[in-house]
C-alpha cells in the first residue's frame, strides 16, 4: 500500500511500487490528462509537480510518491475551478494546436514562474526545453509565460481580430 | 489587404466568381418523422436519415435543420464538422465560417464532431485533390461531377482530414452554404409564420426580426417549422464587406480544454459500461525490417511477468495483452523473436542512397519519365556561358506525433450479431472502418468508429496499420483493449517521408540568367506540380523522374513532396543566384513567370519585413525561399548567424498569400507551427538504416527543435483575393529548410546540399 | 485511374485499402495466461527500473 495525496486529495493504492506515476495516474486513477510521449523522460509531455517540483513521471516509479504530493494538470485550477494564470494565458495567446504536449508544457511552465516570477528569455529556454511541441508553438509558449508574470499584455480576442497585412 | 491581380488573375477570379457560388451545395433531402427535413451532401433516398438524426441530434426538443446543423431548444446552434480536429483548427474555423453565413450568435455555437458516417463524406476534398479542373464547373454540369464526387466519396470511405483542404474545400464550398440554406429556412419559416414577405426579415446573432412587425424570435422557435420550408441549394453567400465572423480571429473552441487537460485524444479512450479496471492494455512489437513476419517467438519469461493476460503472435508482429500499459510492455521487453529473411536489398542508408543514384544514373541524359519540359534543356545548357551542377539529399523522415499511435478496440458476440467499436486518433475514420472490416470479415455497418481529438497526425494518421493490429488484437481476446505503441515502436515500424536524391544541371547565359534547368530525382508522390518550378520563368527546362526502390513504406509527411522538392529547387535557384552574382532575393523576383502576381506580392512583403537590403553583422547572413503549396504562396526569409561555428537562427519572417484568411490568429498559428515542423527536419531529421532496420528510436537520437532554438517568428498574411483560396497546415514548410541552408551560405559560405544541417557542424 | 490513385496518395492512400480484399488472419499462437480482472500480478516484480526518480532533461 502506497500512501500519497494527489492534486490535494489523500490516496493510498495497491501498486506496483515499481510503476511509473504516469500509468499510476492514468490508468489506475482515471486521469488522462497527463500524457505519454516517450517514455524516457526526453520530451516532457508527462510532466507533473511532486511536491511542486516538475517531474517527468514516465521515468518516475510510484514509489518516489510514498508519502509526497503529486500535482497533475487537473490540480492547476483554483477549487473554484477558475483557471490559472498560466491557464489563461494559454488562452489568451491561443497556444495549443493539437495539445497533446501542453499539459506538460503548463505543469513546467507554473513550477518556473513559482519559482521565477519575471523569468527572463533565458530563464524560460532553461526551464521549456526539456518540453517537445510537435506542433511548434514555442513562440506561444514563451509569450504566453510572459503574459502569465505580467511581463506582456495577453491579447484579447479584439487585438486578435486585427487581420490582414 | 494587397490588391496586386494581374489582368489575368482578375479574369480568372471573375469567372470563379461568377460559377463559384452556383453549386449544388447539397444533393438530397429527406423528411424525418415528426416533418423535420434532414438535408445534406449524400442524403439521398435509401439512406439511413433515422439513424443518423439519432447520432447527432438525441437531445429533447432539437430539430435538425440539416445534416451540418443542429439548433437546439436553447438557440444553441451546433456546428456539426465533419473533418478531425488535429491542432489545425478546423472545427472552429469551419463553424465560424458556418456561423458567418447562418447570422448565428458566436457565443452560443458549439462544435461537434461528426461520426464516422458515409453521409459525412467530404467530397469537396476528394475532389479538388482528385479532379481540381472540376472546382469551378459550369452551371450545367456541376450537379454531374456532385454526383459523381458524391459516389467517389462514399465508395472510397473519403471522410479525410489531410492536404490542407478542409477551409478551402468542405468550408467554401459545404459548411458556408449550410449555414446560407438553413438561414433562409429558417426566414422562409418565420414570414409564413408572421405572414410577412420573406424579403423584409432580418437575422442577426440567432434571431429573426421583423422590424415592420416588431416581430422577432430566436432561431429556436423555428427550428422544426423551418425543416418544411423549401432547400436552397445553391442561396447567395455573403461578399467579403458583410463578413461579422469569417476573416476575424475568434477564439479557438477546443482551446479551453486543452489546457485542463479535459481534451480527450484517441489514447484517453474510456469505453462505455467497461469499468477502468477491467480495461486490458496492450502492447505491440513488429519485425524490425519492413516486409517480414515472426517466425517464432520466446514468451517464457513474459508469461510470468506481472498483469499480463495473453501473449499473442500475431504472424505480423507480436502483442502483449495485461492490465495495463506498464505491465504489457515489461512483458513484451523480455520476449524475444526471429523473424523471417527480407527480400529488400537495401540494408543501410548507404545502400538507399546508392539505388535513387543508380536509378539517375542510369536514366543518363534523356531517361526517366518526363514530369516538366520547355523549350531545350539539354542544348540550351550546352550553348550556357556558365555552367552550374549539383545535387542535393533528402533523409527519410518520422511523423512523430506526440501522441504515439494507439487504438482501442472491442470486438463482441451481441444478440444482433458481432460488433465492433474502435477509439482511435484517425484522419480517415471511414477507412479505418473499412480496414476493421476487412481485418475482421465484418461489414462495414457492423463496426463503429470513435474518433476524438488527434495528438498531432502530420499524415501519419491517414493510415490505418495500427487500426488492423488492435482489431486483430481484440477479436482474438474476445475483450477490449487498448493498444498503445511505444515511442520506439512509433518511431522505427511506421511509414515514412522519402528520402531521395535530386541532381541538376543549370545553364546561365552571359547577362547570369538562367536559362536551361535540367532537373532529375526519383520519388514522385503528390502533389504533382511539386517538381515543377512553374513559378519561374526559364526558357528550358526539363524535369525528370527516374523511379527508385524505397525500402521504407511511404506516407504523406506534412506538405508531401514540397518537403523535398521546396529544398531541392529553391537551393538550386539560390546558387544560380549566387553564380549570376545577383542578389537571390531579387533575382528570385527578376524570374519570376506569368501569373506570379502573389509570388512577387510575398517575396516583396518578406523583403519588407527582414529589412532584407540592410547590411548585417559579420557572419550574420539572409537566406530566403518561396515554395507555392497546396494553394498558398509563402515567402521564408531566415536570419542566422554562424559565429560560433554553428547555425544559430536569430528570426524567421514569413510572408503567406493564401487569397483570403478566415482567421488570421488561427492561421498564423499554422504558418508558425509549420515552420517549426520544416526546420525540425533542416537541422535534426533523419531516420537511418542499419540492417534493414530504422535506427533511430526515440526523441533522443530522433531529434525536435526545442524552445531554445527557435527563433522569433514574425508571419504577415496578404489577402490578395484570390479564389479559391489556399491552405494553412502544410504550406508554412517547404520554404523553410531552403531559406536556413541559404541563410547559411550567406552567413558562412558554406553550401548545404544534404539535410540535416546540425551534424554537419560537429 | 493512376491519376486518381496517385492523387490521392496525398490524402492517404484510398486505393486499396478502402476497396477491401484483405484476408482474415488468426493469431499464429495464443496464449492465455489470465483473465482481465483476476490477480495475475501475483508474479514477483522483478524488472529493472530507475531507482531514483530521472531529473528533467533539460
Amino acid at each position: 500500500m502506497i500512501e500519497f495525496t494527489i492534486n490535494g486529495q489523500a490516496t493510498s493504492l495497491d501498486a506496483d511500487p515499481n510503476m511509473p506515476i504516469l500509468w499510476v495516474v492514468r490508468e489506475k486513477l482515471g486521469m488522462t490528462g497527463t500524457k505519454f510521449g516517450c517514455g524516457i523522460a526526453a520530451c516532457g509531455a508527462c510532466t507533473v509537480h511532486l511536491d511542486g517540483e516538475p517531474v517527468r513521471s514516465c521515468s518516475t516509479p510510484l514509489s518516489a510518491a510514498e508519502g509526497r504530493a503529486i500535482t497533475t494538470i487537473e490540480g492547476v485550477s483554483g477549487e473554484d475551478g477558475e483557471l490559472s494564470a498560466v491557464q489563461q494565458a494559454w488562452i489568451s495567446e491561443q497556444v495549443p494546436q493539437c495539445g497533446y504536449c501542453q499539459s506538460g508544457q503548463i505543469m513546467s511552465a507554473t513550477a518556473l514562474l513559482r519559482d521565477n516570477p519575471t523569468p527572463s528569455d533565458d530563464d524560460i529556454d532553461a526551464a521549456m526545453s526539456g518540453n517537445i511541441c510537435r506542433c511548434g508553438t514555442y513562440k506561444r509558449i514563451r509569450q504566453a509565460i510572459k503574459v502569465a508574470a505580467g511581463l506582456e499584455t495577453a491579447q484579447s480576442e479584439d487585438e486578435a481580430q486585427e487581420s490582414a497585412a | 489587404m494587397s490588391e496586386q491581380d494581374t489582368g489575368t488573375q482578375a479574369a480568372k477570379k471573375e469567372r470563379s466568381k461568377v460559377a463559384k457560388w452556383s453549386r449544388r451545395g447539397f444533393i438530397g433531402a429527406g423528411v424525418l418523422a415528426g416533418g423535420a427535413l434532414l438535408i445534406g451532401v449524400g442524403v439521398r433516398p435509401g439512406n439511413p436519415v433515422g439513424k443518423l438524426k439519432a447520432k447527432v441530434a438525441g437531445g429533447a426538443g432539437e430539430e435538425l435543420v440539416n445534416s451540418w446543423v443542429k439548433i437546439g431548444a436553447d438557440n444553441i446552434v451546433t456546428a456539426i464538422i465533419p473533418h478531425c480536429e488535429m491542432g489545425q483548427g478546423a472545427h472552429s474555423v469551419l463553424a465560424q465560417m458556418l456561423a458567418d453565413e447562418l447570422d448565428a450568435d458566436w457565443s452560443k455555437v458549439e462544435v461537434m464532431q461528426a461520426p464516422a458516417d458515409g453521409s459525412y463524406i467530404v467530397s469537396d476534398t476528394a475532389r479538388m485533390f482528385v479532379a481540381p479542373f472540376t472546382m469551378n464547373a459550369a452551371d450545367w454540369i456541376e450537379p454531374t461531377w456532385d454526383g459523381l464526387f458524391t459516389q467517389i466519396g462514399r465508395l472510397a470511405d473519403a471522410m479525410i482530414t489531410g492536404g490542407s483542404s478542409s477551409i478551402r474545400t468542405t468550408g467554401q464550398y459545404q459548411m458556408r452554404i449550410a449555414g446560407a440554406a438553413a438561414r433562409k429556412m429558417l426566414i422562409g419559416a418565420a414570414a409564413d409564420e408572421w405572414g410577412v414577405p420573406a424579403s423584409e426579415i432580418t437575422t442577426r446573432d440567432s434571431t429573426l426580426i421583423h422590424s415592420g412587425s416588431g416581430n422577432s424570435a430566436p432561431y429556436s422557435d423555428f427550428a422544426a417549422a423551418a425543416a418544411e420550408q423549401p432547400m436552397d441549394s445553391s442561396p447567395a453567400l455573403k461578399e467579403p464587406k458583410d463578413y461579422r465572423l469569417m476573416g476575424k480571429s475568434k477564439r479557438r473552441t477546443d482551446i479551453p480544454a486543452k489546457v485542463m487537460g479535459k481534451a480527450d485524444f484517441g489514447i484517453d479512450a474510456n469505453i462505455p459500461g467497461v469499468e477502468l479496471a477491467d480495461l486490458s492494455y496492450a502492447a505491440v512489437r513488429r519485425p524490425p525490417v519492413p516486409g517480414t513476419e515472426v517466425t517464432s517467438m520466446d514468451a517464457e519469461a513474459a508469461k510470468a511477468m506481472p498483469g499480463v493476460q495473453q501473449i499473442l503472435n500475431m504472424g505480423s508482429f507480436i502483442a502483449v495483452v495485461a492490465d495495463g500499459y506498464w505491465n504489457a510492455q515489461q512483458a513484451l521487453n523480455t520476449i524475444t523473436a526471429e523473424y523471417s529473411a527480407s527480400e529488400s536489398p537495401i540494408k543501410t542508408t548507404a545502400d538507399q542512397f546508392a539505388a535513387f543514384r543508380d536509378a539517375i544514373d542510369a536514366a543518363g541524359d534523356d531517361g526517366g519519365e518526363q514530369a516538366a519540359s520547355r523549350g531545350d534543356a539539354a542544348s540550351a545548357f550546352a550553348d550556357a556561358a556558365t555552367k552550374l551542377e549539383t545535387e542535393y539529399s533528402a533523409p527519410y523522415l518520422a511523423h512523430a506525433p506526440m501522441e504515439p499511435v494507439n487504438c482501442t478496440a472491442w470486438v463482441r458476440d451481441t444478440d444482433d450479431g458481432a460488433k465492433c467499436d474502435i477509439w482511435t486518433s484517425t484522419q480517415v475514420p471511414l477507412m479505418a472502418r473499412s480496414a476493421a472490416a476487412g481485418a475482421l470479415g465484418m461489414d462495414d455497418e457492423d463496426i463503429t468508429v470513435h474518433h476524438p481529438f488527434l495528438g498531432g497526425a502530420f499524415g501519419r494518421r491517414l493510415e490505418n496499420d495500427y487500426v488492423t493490429m488492435a482489431v486483430r488484437v481484440a477479436k482474438a481476446t474476445g475483450y477490449p483493449i487498448k493498444m498503445i505503441w511505444s515511442r520506439e515502436e512509433d518511431t522505427q515500424k511506421a511509414l515514412y517521408r522519402p528520402a531521395d536524391v535530386s541532381r541538376f544541371k543549370g545553364g546561365l547565359d552571359a547577362g547570369g540568367k538562367l536559362v536551361s534547368y535540367n532537373n532529375i530525382f526519383t520519388q514522385r508522390h503528390d502533389p504533382a506540380e511539386a517538381s515543377v518550378p512553374g513559378i519561374y520563368d526559364i526558357a528550358n527546362t526539363s524535369v525528370r523522374v527516374a523511379e527508385a526502390p524505397l525500402h521504407l513504406p511511404f506516407s504523406a509527411w506534412r506538405s508531401v513532396d514540397h518537403s523535398q522538392q521546396g529544398f531541392f529547387i529553391e537551393s538550386f535557384i539560390d546558387e544560380a543566384a549566387i553564380a549570376a552574382g545577383a542578389d537571390p532575393l531579387e533575382y528570385r523576383l527578376n524570374m519570376l513567370g506569368a501569373n506570379t502576381a502573389r509570388h512577387k506580392g510575398v517575396l516583396e512583403k518578406v523583403a519588407e519585413m527582414s529589412n532584407w537590403s540592410a547590411q548585417r553583422g559579420e557572419g550574420i547572413g539572409l537566406g530566403v525561399a518561396i515554395v507555392e503549396s497546396f494553394g498558398t504562396v509563402g515567402a521564408e526569409v531566415i536570419e542566422v548567424d554562424m559565429n560560433s561555428g554553428r547555425p544559430k537562427m536569430l528570426n524567421i519572417w514569413a510572408a503567406m498569400d493564401a487569397g483570403y484568411v478566415m482567421n488570421p490568429d488561427g492561421f498564423r498559428n499554422q504558418i508558425e507551427g509549420g515552420i517549426v515542423f520544416g526546420l525540425t527536419a533542416a537541422m535534426y531529421g533523419e531516420i537511418e538504416l542499419e540492417d534493414g532496420a530504422v535506427k533511430q528510436s526515440n526523441f533522443h537520437d530522433y531529434q525536435m527543435l526545442r524552445m531554445d532554438e527557435t527563433p522569433a517568428i514574425e508571419v504577415a498574411i496578404i489577402n490578395s483575393g484570390t479564389v479559391p483560396v489556399g491552405g494553412a497546415g502544410e504550406p508554412g514548410t517547404p520554404p523553410a529548410a531552403p531559406a536556413l541552408a541559404n541563410a547559411i551560405f550567406a552567413a558562412s559560405g558554406k553550401r548545404l546540399r544534404d539535410m540535416p544541417f546540425a551534424k554537419q557542424f560537429a | 485511374m493512376r491519376k486518381f490513385t496517385a492523387s490521392m496518395a496525398a490524402l492517404g492512400t484510398l486505393s486499396l485499402a478502402a476497396c477491401g480484399g484483405s484476408e482474415v488472419q488468426e493469431p499464429v499462437e495464443q496464449i492465455v495466461v489470465a483473465k482481465p480482472g483476476e490477480a495475475a500480478s501475483a508474479a514477483a516484480p522483478e524488472q529493472a527500473v530507475p531507482a531514483e526518480p530521472e531529473q528533467p532533461a533539460e
